[in-house]
Order: C-alpha cells, then sequence, then structure tokens
C-alpha cells in the first residue's frame, strides 16, 4: 500500500510542481511581523527587550554613523510590556475576573499592539544605486473574542495542586542544603511532616481544603517511595530539578490557553518601508506600504469549523498610483485526522501611467485590472506529523503567462494542522 | 528556574506589624510567609495576594534571639510581561516600607524560565 503511495505521489507530483509556484494556500492571514514583511525579509535572530533600557541598548549598538542603522536590524517591541503593570494581576489578565480598565477596548489594543522595525540593503531597480532600507511596521487585535472561562479555572485548579507540591519541595530543599537529613528514609519523613503541618492546620493554605493537601500527599508520597534516589548527593539533584519543573507543563499550557479565545476576532496591521539610496537622508524615498485587516470567528460550538476573512490595500510611494486590492474569506474545518478548506480572493490591481493623447498632450491613463481565486484543500493525517494534501481550484488570471490557470495539486507535507485562531 | 535571595534588616518602630504582598505583571505564583521558621500563611497561584497580621512589637521581640520574618515566592511566568514582578510591604503602624522584587525570567545566557524564585529575609529588631 505505502509503494503504491509513493508512486502515485512521484506521478501527480512532477505534474503539480508548476502550478505551485504561484500557488498559496492560507493567504488569509495576516503577517505577524508586518514590518519585515513589508521588506521582503524574514529574519532568523529577532530581538524582543524586555524593558526600555534594552531596546536603548540594542540601537545604540546597532548605529551606524553613515546610514543610521546596521544592516539587518529586525527588532520587535510590544509597548504595554515594557513597563511595570502593579495593578493587573493574574485573573484579570487571564479573563477570571472583570478588568477593571474603564475602556476594555483601549486596554486590549493597547495589550496587543506590536511594533515591528528592520533594515535592510537597498538597491534601486532602476539606477544600480544602492543603500539601506527601514521596514516599519504595527498589528494589533481590534476584537479579541471571549476566553474560555470553564477551561481556564480548570487549568487554574491544576496550577493550584501544582504550586502547593512544588512548595513542599522547597521546604525539603531547605532541609537538606542545612545539612539536616542523612538518609532517604529521614527525606521521605521530612516529606510527610511537611504535608502534615498543612493537614493539622488547613487554615495555613488559603482557599485549598484538607482533602486535597492529604492526596497530594499520599500521590507524592507514592511517587517519592518509587523513584527517590538512594544517595543524598542524588537525592539532593533529584528535589530540586523536582522544585523547578514541578507545575512547568500546566504553565505552558497557561500560556497556550491565554491565547485561544471564542467569538468574533479582529485584526488590524499595517507596514510602511523607506528608501536611503547612498545612504544619505536627504534623499530618503517612500517605499512601499500596506494594511491588512483580519477577522476570524468560529462557526461551530466547539471551533473546529471556522471563518476567516482578509482585505488587504498594498501600494508603492515609488510607482504612485499603483495598488493591489484584495478581499477574500475562507471556511475550514480541522478534525482529528483530517482538514478541509475552502478559500476565495478577489484582486483588484490599478497602476497609473503617463502617456500621451491621440493629439500628443501627456495625460494620466490607469490600467485596472480585476481577478479571482478559489481553492478548495484536504488535508489527509497519515501518520504522526505526516500529511497527504490534495488541492484543487483556480488561480488568478496572468496577463503575461498562456498557462492554464486551473489548480490541481497533490502532496506530502510534515506539518500539522495549522491553528486557525489568530495569535497573540 | 531563576533564583534570587535578598537579606533585609528591619527596626520596628512602633508597630503592629502587618506584611503584606503581591505577584502582579499579570503573572500568578505562590507566597509564603513564615515568622521565626513557623509558617505563617500560604497562598497559591489565583489569589497571588497577602496580607497577614504578624504581630505587636513586643509579641515579635519577645525573646533574645532576633526575629526573623522570610518572604517565599516563587512567580510562574504565565503573561507576556517579561518580567517576575513582587512587591512586599511592611505595615508598621502608619508607617509602609516597599520593597519590590522584578527581576527577568530570562537569565545571563537567554533561556527563558518558566518561574522566578525570590526568597526574601528581614531580620527583625
Amino acid at each position: 500500500m505505502k509503494k503504491l503511495l509513493v508512486l502515485f505521489l512521484i506521478i501527480t507530483g512532477a505534474a503539480s510542481i508548476k502550478a505551485q509556484d504561484s500557488l498559496k494556500f492560507n493567504d488569509l492571514v495576516a503577517p505577524e511581523n508586518p514590518g519585515f514583511q513589508i521588506l521582503g525579509i524574514s529574519p532568523q535572530n529577532i530581538f524582543r527587550p524586555g524593558d526600555t533600557k534594552a531596546l536603548g541598548t540594542y540601537f545604540l549598538n546597532n548605529v551606524d554613523d553613515g546610514s543610521g542603522l546596521i544592516k539587518d536590524v529586525a527588532v520587535e517591541v510590544t509597548p504595554y510590556w515594557l513597563t511595570k503593570r502593579p495593578d493587573l494581576s493574574f485573573k484579570e489578565y487571564f479573563g477570571l475576573v472583570p478588568s477593571k480598565s474603564k475602556n476594555r477596548f483601549f486596554e486590549d489594543v493597547k495589550q496587543t499592539f506590536v511594533l515591528s522595525l528592520a533594515t535592510t540593503d537597498y538597491e534601486s531597480t532602476t539606477d544600480s544605486i544602492t543603500g539601506r532600507s527601514w521596514g516599519f511596521g504595527f498589528r494589533t487585535m481590534l476584537l479579541r473574542g471571549t476566553p474560555r472561562v470553564a477551561e481556564r479555572i480548570q487549568l487554574l485548579e491544576q496550577l493550584r495542586q501544582q504550586d502547593f507540591v512544588s512548595e513542599i519541595y522547597s521546604d525539603v530543599v531547605e532541609e537538606l542544603e542545612e545539612g539536616n537529613l542523612n538518609n532517604r528514609q529521614a527525606v521521605l519523613e521530612v516529606f510527610s511532616s511537611k504535608f502534615d503541618i498543612y493537614v493539622n492546620n488547613p487554615n495555613l493554605v488559603v482557599n485549598f481544603e484538607k482533602e486535597q493537601v492529604e492526596y497530594l500527599k499520599s500521590a507524592t508520597l507514592e511517587y517519592l517511595r518509587e523513584n527517590l534516589p538512594n544517595s543524598i548527593p542524588e537525592i539532593t539533584s533529584f528535589v530540586e530539578e523536582k522544585e523547578e519543573n514541578t507545575g512547568d507543563a500546566i504553565i505552558v499550557k497557561i500560556r497556550e490557553e491565554s491565547l485561544v479565545r471564542k467569538g468574533l476576532q479582529v485584526q488590524l496591521s499595517g507596514a510602511s518601508s523607506i528608501n536611503i539610496p547612498n545612504n544619505d537622508f536627504e534623499a530618503v524615498r517612500g517605499g512601499n506600504y500596506g494594511l491588512w485587516l483580519t477577522v476570524s470567528h468560529p462557526i461551530s460550538k466547539k471551533g473546529d469549523l471556522q471563518f476567516a476573512g482578509l482585505a488587504r490595500y498594498l501600494g508603492s510611494f515609488e510607482n504612485i498610483g499603483a495598488t493591489n486590492t484584495d478581499i477574500g474569506f475562507s471556511l475550514s474545518q480541522t478534525k482529528k485526522n483530517y482538514s478541509l478548506s475552502g478559500e476565495f480572493i478577489y484582486r483588484s490591481f490599478e497602476e497609473e501611467f503617463s502617456t500621451f493623447d491621440i493629439s500628443g498632450q501627456s495625460i494620466t491613463a490607469i490600467n485596472k485590472d480585476n481577478s479571482y481565486r478559489f481553492t478548495a484543500n484536504l488535508q489527509v493525517k497519515i501518520t504522526g506529523d505526516t500529511n497527504l494534501n490534495f488541492s484543487a481550484g483556480k488561480d488568478f488570471d496572468s496577463k503575461i503567462t498562456t498557462d492554464s490557470n486551473i489548480i490541481a495539486l497533490v502532496g506530502v507535507n510534515f506539518d500539522l494542522f495549522r491553528n486557525q485562531f489568530l495569535k497573540f | 528556574m531563576r533564583k534570587f535571595r535578598e537579606d533585609n534588616d528591619y527596626s520596628i518602630n512602633d508597630g503592629p506589624i502587618k506584611v503584606s504582598a503581591k505577584i502582579r505583571n499579570g503573572h500568578t505564583g505562590s507566597i509564603k510567609v513564615e515568622l521565626n521558621d513557623e509558617t505563617v500563611i500560604l497562598v497559591l497561584s489565583g489569589d497571588d495576594v497577602v496580607e497577614e497580621y504578624i504581630g505587636t512589637k513586643n509579641e515579635i521581640i519577645s525573646s533574645d534571639e532576633e526575629p526573623e520574618l522570610y518572604i517565599r515566592t516563587k512567580v510562574n511566568r504565565a503573561s507576556d510581561h517579561p518580567k517576575a514582578m513582587v512587591s512586599i510591604t511592611i505595615h508598621d503602624g502608619e508607617e509602609n516600607t516597599l520593597y519590590e522584587l522584578n527581576e527577568s525570567f530570562t537569565d545571563e545566557e537567554g533561556t527563558v524560565h518558566n518561574k522566578v524564585k525570590y526568597e526574601t529575609y528581614f531580620d527583625m529588631s
């Protein structure tokens, strides 16, 4: 069966290579870093400062006397998180209590407002002049949807239990550091006695039931009896590692859950670039610019059927009047073993150019063109991270080539199904 | 986990002494308060705030030994903020003294940790 599958892929794959050059599925996604995309680059190393001091130091280290900033600068900043937030509690951040902010909309915009800046080499296509290009961009959520409260409460409860066990490990680490324990049995007894402090006086731990303490004591001691090493140095390493790692998996799940929301989500992104020929700031020229508006909404209760829409406006300061407007939408159904999606994009292209009319007068003419593309895509999971991919549809009309614009593709990729949620 | 320890001398003015501590920047975690090695209170994620009466000046300084207040906070990296912020306030009668802990989850080598542990000692006199 596998041999047949490979043979089928070789035959159909050869026929589809040409079409793949022009076809990109999931086009209805806003750029994650608009400042980089407007320059057409994908930096490997992106600097994300933790405070204003780090940001200032980064720019000081990347200044070039001639061109302002050196090549390959790539920085992404969320201004909201650069300063301390002494009034922001976890429950408010996680959406478990109402926000103290009077205007939730502006609070969401501020929290999700991300700036990106990048530089790369500039080379003029008309006169071979070189220099530096800078790209600036932003993205923010205008509507974030609503959190999945039940899932979040469950995760928080799991974290509280892990916190409690981690506290016991910390207590035992202190006893080991003080040299009070000299054999495995003594360590197990100390673990038991540390739990007993809270069993005997449950009021010492806030909003935690005695039964929870007893259950965690029993489960932890059972685990330790089976896994605790024998020598004190090994025990110390083991307990220190547990103190560090207990709860880590839940913390990661909580960070992931904070990205997942239900309901309508709307993201706005924008970017622009400037070109600095000969690194002379007096000769700065505008480059390209763009604006993206992305909408996402789950249709089914489980969120596996998703609607996405995108409006995109792209233009160029160097070629005034040349604009590209895309409007599209997609529907995608994601199940455990397959993903089915359909996508439609309408494109309107407009370009102004100087020419002469029949009497020889100089005039500005407009070249307009409209086209559309639709595609259907089916991904079937074969094994693990390997998917079989079927695609069909119609690509944008091309004025230059005479190839057919009918699309038919079969291929294999090794990615998991893409997450359709907008992420922040 | 990044670990930090801070030792402070605190001279009690008039008392009574109350201690409050909170974890902020949108993060969560646990806060444990001990007086002379005895647990006073422990709060876990989701509560993130402690406000606890410790005692009068005479109650705290009741023996020859120097009393010690110990506050252990473990901050879980739950939000997007890159720093683990904890603020501790010693309320001494009408006077308040603020101690702020605000370290990054990222260490000197660039590794991003899931937890920051602060151990703060106050030698009371």
